[in-house]
């Protein structure tokens, strides 16, 4: 314990004291027998007996030979109000904690307390064969212990021509300086030579490194692995109390194959034999994350523990199956965000991230990571962050914003895109894979298509924005909807011409054209368009626009991630210029984009309000 | 030696039995006797269930602690221990005194293993965890301040009632788990109160609040540790793996509720663990009215291995005590351990003969006796090197018929109050003197400080609201805990115990009427880190009143010890005197048995045991079943003494109905049995 492990309070002096009350479940019937005097029994006896354990330090602000004197007391009991653990059942509980960073190789190498030691200590090969040699053998075929070969050593150490010489010399000395009648002799005998079998054997042992056998010093990530390997055949030969191996950031120093490799090796460690090893890995690596069994992860989000269980989330076994197979290195960085954008296509992917940088609302300073699912199961990891026992295991307060596009045309569109040939009566709705406005004119028939996208990924922390018209290339074309009713704003010029360079990017690639070329005739066939552009079945002028650029996408096969690329590049570019500041963007992006945006970048604080208060 | 394969019992080698002897300062064949074929040795290497029968003087507790510590020195184990059970500590301080220095020793007296009275381990192992788990917090077990409590709490009204149909709080106990009291007669007919009416409800009430408190009595934790082992199979199961290796140590004294419940954790249906009993059925005698032990399990069972080996005392006294076992073992004396410094093995056992009118000059024929068969050295209290002793079993009464009723006839500078081993003291102030008393008798400080804070604690433990006061093992230690941060006050303490314990200055009333009962007040309000107050908390400060416990009577008490000094003037000869249950588990010197009024004369009724003359032996179900307890207590009495047994008896037990003496009768105790017999 330090001084510093004590909060300190901003007006209140430092607290006193540290709590930790830790709850084991699943007790065999070996941690019942031996924590039989403080189990906690259910209310009625039936059920799942319990063992809680209490640990309490206190500061006394006394000094005990210079010292800091800080009393720590282990009890059991919910409140600390059993008797206190006697050391040797704490040694029972006892858990094998790696440090981060910790300097493997040192603990590697031979000397005084060496884990190698204590490792083949356990192993009862190195007591086979005898503790005394043979004279009529030769060396080689004595089949020592090692005891044996320590007290061969020895003998032969005691017996050197050299080492005997010198002592007759110290004799002779010696036998000057005695005074008549004393005999004074000496012996010269190997240090330690007299102590316990036990002991001399641990002494040998601790004589040994382990090393890798390969050329040359091995790195720091080979030495950590080799550490753990040595650890975790420990952990296997204790043969009862908790066998918990606690690993703090194994990622040190390993490349990403590797950690890949460790985290495999230790989940499947640990699933063997059901429970018989427990090991607790803390990680800010994505790449440990995503190797990492859904279920077996637990988030830490502002102090507080969030299993990612089955039964602890409102992900069903079948999200966990699915996520298990597609929540990968890319999308692991949710676990570690502040705030989470789940986009459904390459597009919002690349332009999610620029536009909030643009309004000053840049996702990197907010800590809010993208998540691109590739257009499948966009709730499922928006159900990762929502909690099924809000009462007891509280809400993961980590702001997770669905966009995804509404996917309703203007009725304009239709013929537009080249869904129907221009005059033709649209097929029956049962028929055809789009909707468009028309079709959902009765009543609130369009409000309610909208509530029920939304509705299928909101709720906690987490809320789905639906564009507010069409698509997400469509609604940045036409900008939002003004107080009259029409859409005055958009950025209809610059995604079409995204729009143009995309699909001029091959010959852009190849310097068959240049940009400025490309962009050029694009302005004059927007222009041309624009004068073009007639109010059409009940459709403005704006709308109609927007729907012959979205034309480009739908009808004309250009790339909507390359668009996009283009888009993020011209808008950065006029940015630059001093063109569009966070103000102006503001009036002219989608409302869905700037809410979407607003919400998983606000301010930190506003979010620790809506943690309800932890109950007692 | 896994953990989690079945229990493997250590194996105990004829070197183990070496070992442990030259440990015990004892000679190398001490368990293997000199033909290898003492018993002893059988019980040290068996590892099966089997009931030990230990007659007096058989060295029963050094053979279980040479086999505990063998078995410490092997037990590799780490979640499974031996369980040693008793009535007393007395194991766990023989444990402590004599393997105390060792590894295994000091091994043995902590995790995994348990050893200590059967109260503590059902408090510790089931009761406690079952009231944790539902809330209670345990502040203190004291029948006394519990019982105290619920009667102050309840209704003036109810309890005027519950005098009027003469209870008083001790019916405040808790028998069942709805914190029922069982049943209360009441009214006329003394028919049972109605668990239904008022009065009933708030003997619950009391019971309950106080629960919930934190105060609890000893009985009750019986309750509750039964309801755990009713409702969790799994408390039962997890013993019987954790304490694979059962020993109880004084079996024949459990009493039924002790012997059921251990027959319950540990015995009942399939996989039962291996349980050693040791005691004597012969020397089962309880101290109170109504324990009459146990009907379940009764010991010794059907696996028996008797010890009939006495090194206590020689052939003759064995020939003299066997007949009055309930179950003759066929005694066999092979003590005592050392001659006299006379030259002889053993003095002449002798009967006085008394009449009413030489009734008190008995102890002072024994006190001559013991001068002429002891040497001034042997007689020398001092030298701590004899023990003389006189007993009977009534020691108390105020009926003066039939004499001699009790010891005090023999004499009247009695005072069967003294009696009381270890009373708890009632105020702050006892315990002080409790405390100076122990620290006098061991000739260390120590005992006094742990004492008065002892009596510290227990103020502190005096509030309805303060946090719990665990009972701790080292008290003094604890309360300077609780007085950190509080320099002034820990000051104070210490300055309370420089006076009393380390310059051991008695208080007295003048210097305890000044601030000083305040002081104390303030160390225990600290120590709590609450205000006390309230009737108990003044009571428990106040100088302590009434004949038993005025400042006089203290200091006599030191003088006033029931030690007959004779002869008077010059003591050459110290007898202590007492009763029969008193001096349960002692060994003496000399004893004499003094002949008491229980339903009849004892000795009288014992004749035929005494003197032989139908060859009478053991106890038959015809002789009933106060002759049983009669003979035990007898049985007891007779089979302390190494060097000398005595019994006083009216000499009309052996005069004809006309009044002259059955000289026949008197020459049997002389033939038969070799009594000598004196007239007084």
């Amino acid at each position: 314990m330090e001084d510093t492990d004590f909060r300190r309070g901003t007006k209140t002096a430092t607290f006193k004291e540290v709590n930790i009350v830790c709850k084991f479940e699943g007790l065999t019937v070996e941690d019942k027998r031996a924590f039989v005097e403080h189990l906690t029994y259910g209310e009625k006896g039936g059920g799942q007996e319990v063992l809680f354990i209490n640990w309490t330090a206190q500061n006394t602000d006394q000094t005990f030979k210079g010292r800091r004197y800080r009393r720590v007391e282990v009890h059991s009991g919910n409140s600390g109000d059993g008797p206190s653990i006697a050391p040797e059942a704490r040694e029972l509980l006892r858990a094998t904690y790696l440090r981060p960073l910790r300097d493997a190789e040192e603990s590697l190498l031979a000397g005084r307390g060496s884990r190698l030691a204590q490792v083949l200590r356990q192993s009862n090969l190195v007591r086979e064969g005898r503790d005394a040699w043979d004279d009529s053998k030769g060396l080689k075929a004595q089949e020592l212990s090692v005891l044996g070969i320590g007290n061969l050593i020895n003998d032969l150490l005691e017996n050197h021509k050299g080492v005997k010489a010198a002592r007759g010399e110290i004799d002779k000395h010696l036998s000057q300086l005695a005074i008549l009648g004393d005999s004074l002799t000496s012996t010269v005998k190997v240090g330690g030579a007299t102590a316990s079998p036990d002991a001399r054997l641990t002494e040998l042992l601790e004589k040994l490194d382990l090393r890798l056998d390969a050329c040359g010093k091995p790195g720091l990530g080979s030495d950590n692995v080799l550490f753990m390997a040595c650890e975790l055949l420990l952990l296997a030969k204790e043969d009862v109390g908790s066998r918990l191996l606690l690993i703090e950031e194994p990622e040190a120093h390993l490349h990403p194959q590797r950690q890949l490799r460790v985290m495999k090796f230790l989940q499947e460690l640990a699933e063997k034999d059901k429970g018989s090893i427990q090991i607790i890995v803390t990680t800010h690596s994505p790449n440990l994350a995503s190797a990492i069994k859904l279920g077996n992860l637990v988030m830490m989000h502002k102090g507080r523990a969030f299993s990612m269980a089955e039964g602890q989330t409102e992900l069903d076994s079948s999200d966990y199956h699915f996520l298990e197979r597609f929540l990968d290195v890319t999308k692991a960085n949710l676990f570690f965000a502040r705030g989470v954008m789940i986009v459904e296509g390459d597009a919002e992917n690349i332009l999610l991230p620029t536009l909030a940088k643009l309004l000053g609302r840049d996702f990197t300073e907010h800590g809010v990571s993208t998540v691109n699912v590739g257009g499948v199961g966009m709730r499922r990891y928006a159900r990762i962050f929502q909690r099924k026992d809000l009462q007891n295991g509280g809400v993961l307060a980590v702001p997770v914003a669905c966009v995804t596009d509404m996917d309703v045309m203007p009725n304009c569109a239709p013929a537009i895109t080249g869904k129907i040939k221009e005059g033709e009566a649209w097929p029956d709705s049962g028929k055809r894979r789009w909707l468009a406005k028309r079709d959902l004119s009765n009543g609130n028939a369009l409000a309610e298509y909208r509530e029920g996208k939304a509705a299928k990924a909101n709720g906690q922390f987490v809320r789905t924005f639906v564009s507010d018209e069409w698509t997400l290339e469509y609604d940045l074309a036409l900008g939002p909807k003004d107080e009259n009713g029409g859409f005055p704003a958009g950025l209809a010029e610059d995604v079409f011409v995204a729009a143009s360079l995309a699909d001029k990017d091959a010959a852009i690639s190849e310097k068959k054209k240049t940009v400025a070329d490309v962009e050029q005739e694009a302005q004059t066939r927007f222009a041309a368009l624009t004068a073009a552009a007639a109010k059409k079945e009940g459709c403005s002028k704006e709308e109609v626009l927007a729907s012959r650029i979205y034309a480009e996408f739908a009808k004309g096969g250009v790339s909507k991630p390359i668009a996009a690329q283009y888009l993020a590049g011209r808008l950065q570019a006029e940015k630059g210029e001093g063109k569009l500041e966070p103000q102006d963007l503001r009036k002219r992006l989608p409302r869905y984009i700037l809410d979407a945006i607003d919400y998983v970048t606000r301010p930190i604080q506003a979010t620790v309000r809506e943690v309800p208060a932890r109950n007692e | 030696m896994s953990e989690s394969s079945p229990f493997n019992p250590p194996e105990v080698t004829d070197g183990d039995i070496r070992w442990v002897s030259s440990l015990l300062n004892l000679r190398s064949d001490a368990f293997c006797g000199k033909d290898g074929k003492d018993p002893r040795k059988t019980v040290l290497k068996s590892m099966e269930p089997m009931d030990v029968a230990a007659c007096p003087g058989s060295g029963k507790t050094t053979l279980l602690v040479a086999k505990l510590a063998i078995l410490a020195e092997k037990w590799r184990y780490r979640t499974r221990g031996v369980c040693v059970l008793s009535h007393t500590n007395a194991a766990r301080e023989e444990i402590e005194t004599k393997l105390g220095g060792t590894m295994g020793g000091r091994r043995l007296l902590s995790y995994p293993h348990y050893i200590g009275t059967i109260h503590g381990f059902v408090n510790e192992f089931l009761a406690r965890p079952w009231l944790r788990s539902h809330g209670y917090r345990v502040k203190m077990i004291n029948t006394e301040i519990c019982l105290n409590r619920r009667w102050n709490s309840l209704p003036v009204a109810t309890r005027r009632a519950l005098e009027t149909n003469g209870h008083d709080s001790s019916i405040l106990t808790v028998k069942s788990t709805d914190f029922g009291v069982g049943v209360v007669p009441w009214g006329g007919k003394r028919t049972p109160l109605s668990t239904n009416s008022p009065t009933y409800s708030n003997i619950q009430g009391v019971c309950c609040a106080s629960a919930r408190d934190g105060y609890f009595c000893h009985d009750e934790m019986f309750v509750w540790a039964t309801e755990l082992i009713d409702k969790a199979a799994v408390a039962a199961e997890a013993l019987r793996g954790r304490f694979p290796l059962l020993f109880i140590d004084e079996a024949q004294d459990n009493n039924e509720e002790q012997s059921a419940i251990l027959h319950r954790i540990f015995m009942d249906g399939g996989s039962t663990v291996r349980r050693q009993r040791f005691g004597d059925a012969n020397q089962a005698i309880y101290n109170f009215v109504g324990d009459e032990g146990a009907t379940t399990d009764v010991f010794p069972g059907e696996r028996i291995q008797a010890l009939p080996n006495s090194h206590r005392f020689g052939q003759k006294i064995a020939e003299v005590a066997d007949p009055l076992a309930v179950v003759p073992c066929g005694l066999k004396g092979q003590g005592p351990k050392a001659a006299l410094d006379s030259g002889a093995q053993e003095g002449f056992h002798t009967i006085f003969l008394f009449d009413d009118n030489s009734i008190v000059k008995v102890l002072g024929r024994y006190g001559e006796l013991l001068i002429k068969t002891f040497s001034s050295a042997e007689l020398n209290e001092g030298s701590r090197k004899g023990m003389f002793v006189a007993v009977g079993q009534v020691h108390k009464g105020k009926d003066d018929r039939h004499m001699p009723r009790h010891v005090g006839h023999y004499w009247p500078g009695y005072d069967p109050e003294l009696v009381n081993k270890d009373p708890k003291p009632q105020t702050f102030i006892e315990y002080v003197f409790a405390g100076l008393a122990e620290a006098e008798r061991v000739g260390q400080s120590y005992p006094a400080v742990e004492k008065i804070a002892e009596g510290i604690l227990r103020l502190a433990g005096m509030t309805a609201s303060g946090r719990a006061l665990h009972d701790r093992r080292y008290r003094h230690r604890y309360v300077l805990r609780l007085l950190e941060g509080r320099t002034k006050l820990r000051q104070r303490y210490c300055e309370v115990l420089d006076r009393f314990a380390v310059r051991k200055e008695p208080p007295t009333e003048t210097m305890w009427n000044g601030d000083r009962p305040a002081i104390v007040k303030k160390i225990a309000e600290a120590v709590v880190g609450t205000s006390l107050s309230g009737d108990e908390v003044q009571a428990f400060l106040a100088w302590p009143t009434g004949s038993k416990n005025s400042e006089s009577t203290i200091t006599a008490q030191k003088s006033r010890d029931n030690v007959y000094r004779h002869p008077s003037d010059s003591p050459r000869v110290h007898i202590r005197v007492g009763s029969i249950h008193s001096i349960k588990g002692q060994t003496h010197t000399a004893t004499l048995v003094l002949e008491t009024f229980w339903q009849d004369h004892n000795l009288r009724k014992l004749m035929q045991w005494i003197v032989g003359a139908k060859g009478e032996k053991g106890w038959r179900r015809s002789d009933g079943v106060e002759q049983r307890k009669r003979l035990k207590i007898h049985y007891v009495a007779m089979t302390r003494p190494t060097h000398l047994l005595c019994l006083a008896m009216k000499r009309s037990s052996f005069e004809e109905a006309d009044g002259t003496l059955d000289q026949e009768k008197v020459e049997q105790l002389r033939k038969r049995r070799g009594w000598h017999v004196e007239f007084v």
